[in-house]
C-alpha cells in the first residue's frame, strides 16, 4: 500500500514539474506581451495603422491595454508566479515523502478553465478556420489534462496532506 | 491552533484573489461589449467622385502629308528651291520644271507671229487701193492674237514652279528627282495629329470635341488635346498600318475603334503618347446602395448624421451610371446597417474615403 503511494507521489512530483515548466513559460510570455503592448500603446499602435483590418486590431489591442485589461493580466501573472512558488514547495515536500496539499492544483485548474471561458466569451481566441478551432480545442484539452494529472495521482494517495508516507519493504 | 488560523487566513486570501480575478474578467468582458457596440456605429465612407480616366496608347502622325513625284511630261527638274529638313510656309517655291521642247515650240510660234505681222504690213499698204483687203487684215489680227495666247501658255508650261500648299517640313531625296516611280520630296505638316484606338468597352467614353490629356512619353510632359473624330467602324487594318505604337489598352479580345486627337501644342512626329480620356460618369459601389420597393437609396453623411437619399441610375455599357441624387464630394456610407435609420448619428472610420 505504502509502496504504491510512493509511486503515486513520484508521479505527482513529475507532473508538478511539468506544470512548473508550463507556468514559467506562460509567465515569461505574458510578461513580454504586457511590456510589448505597453510599448506599442505608446506609439498609438502605429504598426497596425493603415493595414487591412488594422483598425479592428488596434481596437482589440486598446481594449487589452485598458486599465482593466492590464490589471487582469498583471494579477494573472502574479498568481502564476505564486503557483510556481507553491508548486516548488510541493515538490520539496514530495522529495521528503510528505504528501502535498491539493489546493494549488485545484487553483491552477480552475484558473486555467476560467481563463479559457473568458477567452471564449470575449472572442479573443476565435479562429476563423475550422482547422484553427480544432487546434485550439486540442491544445486546451492537453493543458487541462496536464493540470488534472497531478490531482488524479494525489487523490489516490490515502495518507493525509502534510503527513509523511512510511517506507515499507 | 496557529496552523488552523494560518490556513483560514490563507483561504480567505485565495478567495479574495479569486473574486478579484472574476471581477476583473467580468469588467473586461463588459468593457469589450461596450467597445463592440460603439464599433457597430463606425462606418467607412465612399467619397463620390469621377472615375479614373481611360488610358490609351497613341502615336503622333502628320496631320497632312504631300508627296511629290518627278513628272517627265513637265520636262526636267531645273531647280530645287528647298533643302532637306527645311521648314517652309505657304506659297514658298519648292522646285521648278524646265521643258526644252516647249521652248522650241515658243520660238516657232514667235517666228510665225513675226511672219503674220509682216504680211499684215504689206496688206495695210494695199488697202487704200483695194478696200476688200480689210477682211484679210482682220483675219491676220485674229491669228496673231491666237498665237500670243498660245505663246503665253507655252511659256507657262515651259517653266513650271511648284509652290508649297501648306506650312510644313521638307523631306528631300535629290537622288530620286529623275525617278517617276518614287517621291523625291515630302512636305509634312508641322501640326501633327494623335492617332489612337479605344476598345469597344470604352467607346461610349469618347465624344467629338471632348477635351483629353495627352502625355508625351519621351518628353515626360502632358498637354491638352481635343478629340477631332472617332471612327464609326472598327478599323483593324488602320491599327495594323499604324504599327505597334497605336494599340489601345483594351485591345485584348475585343474590337478597337480609331480616334483622332488634335494636340494644343506641337508633338514631334511619330512620338508615342498616352491619351487620358476622362470619365465624367459617376459610379457608386453596389455595397453602398439599398433597394426598397424598386427604388435605390444611399446614406449620405451630413454633419455627422446618416441622411437617406434616393438615387437613380441607368445602364451605360457594362456599368450602372448615376443620373441623380448625389454630387461630387458627397460621403456615402459603405455597407450601411439594416437597422440604420434616417438622421441617425454615425461615426466615420479615420482615413476612410480615400482607400476606394
Amino acid at each position: 500500500m505504502h509502496k504504491n503511494e510512493s509511486v503515486l507521489l513520484k508521479k505527482t512530483k513529475t507532473w508538478t514539474t511539468v506544470n512548473i515548466v508550463i507556468l514559467i513559460i506562460g509567465v515569461v510570455i505574458s510578461t513580454i506581451s504586457v511590456i510589448s503592448l505597453f510599448g506599442m500603446k505608446a506609439t498609438g499602435f502605429a504598426l497596425f495603422q493603415g493595414l487591412p483590418g488594422g483598425e479592428e486590431a488596434v481596437a482589440m489591442l486598446e481594449e487589452a491595454t485598458s486599465p482593466i485589461g492590464m490589471a487582469l493580466a498583471v494579477v494573472l501573472i502574479i498568481i502564476d508566479i505564486a503557483l510556481v512558488v507553491w508548486f516548488f514547495k510541493c515538490n520539496g515536500r514530495m522529495k521528503k515523502n510528505i504528501v502535498p496539499e491539493k489546493l494549488p492544483y485545484y487553483i491552477s485548474l480552475v484558473l486555467y478553465v476560467l481563463s479559457q471561458v473568458y477567452s471564449l466569451i470575449s472572442g479573443s481566441n476565435v479562429q476563423v478556420t475550422s482547422g484553427g478551432i480544432i487546434f485550439t480545442i486540442i491544445l486546451a484539452l492537453v493543458f487541462v489534462w496536464i493540470r488534472i494529472m497531478p490531482l488524479i495521482h494525489l487523490r489516490r494517495i490515502i495518507t493525509k496532506a502534510g503527513e509523511k508516507i512510511q517506507e515499507t519493504e | 491552533m496557529n496552523k488552523k488560523a494560518f490556513q483560514n487566513k490563507r483561504n480567505i486570501i485565495i478567495v479574495v484573489i479569486g473574486l478579484l480575478v472574476i471581477t476583473l474578467m467580468t469588467l473586461a468582458l463588459v468593457q469589450g461589449k461596450i467597445t463592440a457596440k460603439r464599433s457597430k456605429d463606425l462606418y467607412e465612407v465612399y467619397v463620390v467622385r469621377t472615375q479614373e480616366p481611360v488610358i490609351t496608347d497613341g502615336i503622333s502622325r502628320p496631320n497632312q502629308e504631300k508627296s511629290y513625284y518627278y513628272d517627265p511630261t513637265n520636262g526636267v527638274i531645273s531647280a530645287i528651291h528647298v533643302k532637306n529638313g527645311q521648314n517652309v510656309k505657304i506659297s514658298d517655291p519648292l522646285f521648278a520644271y524646265h521643258n526644252e521642247t516647249l521652248v522650241y515650240q515658243i520660238e516657232d510660234a514667235k517666228t510665225q507671229q513675226k511672219r503674220l505681222y509682216n504680211q499684215k504690213k504689206e496688206l495695210q499698204k494695199q488697202v487704200d487701193i483695194d478696200p476688200t483687203l480689210k477682211q484679210s487684215i482682220a483675219e491676220i489680227d485674229a491669228q496673231i492674237a491666237d498665237l500670243s495666247t498660245n505663246i503665253q501658255r507655252l511659256r507657262e508650261k515651259a517653266n513650271i514652279v511648284v509652290y508649297a500648299p501648306m506650312e510644313g517640313k521638307i523631306i528631300l531625296d535629290s537622288n530620286k528627282k529623275t525617278d517617276p516611280s518614287a517621291p523625291f520630296l515630302h512636305l509634312i505638316s508641322t501640326t501633327p495629329m494623335v492617332v489612337s484606338t479605344v476598345s469597344e468597352y470604352d467607346y461610349y467614353a469618347l465624344k467629338t470635341d471632348q477635351k483629353v490629356r495627352v502625355y508625351i512619353n519621351a518628353e515626360d510632359r502632358e498637354i491638352e488635346g481635343t478629340v477631332t473624330g472617332i471612327d464609326e467602324l472598327s478599323t483593324v487594318s488602320t491599327v495594323t498600318a499604324m504599327g505597334a505604337g497605336a494599340t489601345g489598352t483594351g485591345s485584348a479580345g475585343g474590337v478597337n475603334f480609331t480616334f483622332y486627337v488634335a494636340p494644343e501644342e506641337a508633338i514631334h512626329v511619330d512620338f508615342s503618347v498616352q491619351i487620358k480620356i476622362p470619365l465624367e460618369e459617376i459610379i457608386i459601389p453596389e455595397e453602398c446602395i439599398l433597394t426598397e420597393e424598386e427604388k435605390e437609396y444611399v446614406f449620405v453623411v451630413k454633419e455627422g448624421k446618416a441622411v437617406k437619399q434616393e438615387i437613380t441610375r441607368e445602364k451605360k455599357g457594362l456599368q450602372m451610371v448615376l443620373t441623380s441624387g448625389l454630387a461630387l464630394g458627397d460621403e456615402v456610407l459603405i455597407s450601411p446597417d439594416s437597422a440604420l435609420i434616417d438622421g441617425q448619428e454615425v461615426r466615420i472610420k479615420e482615413g476612410s474615403g480615400n482607400a476606394h
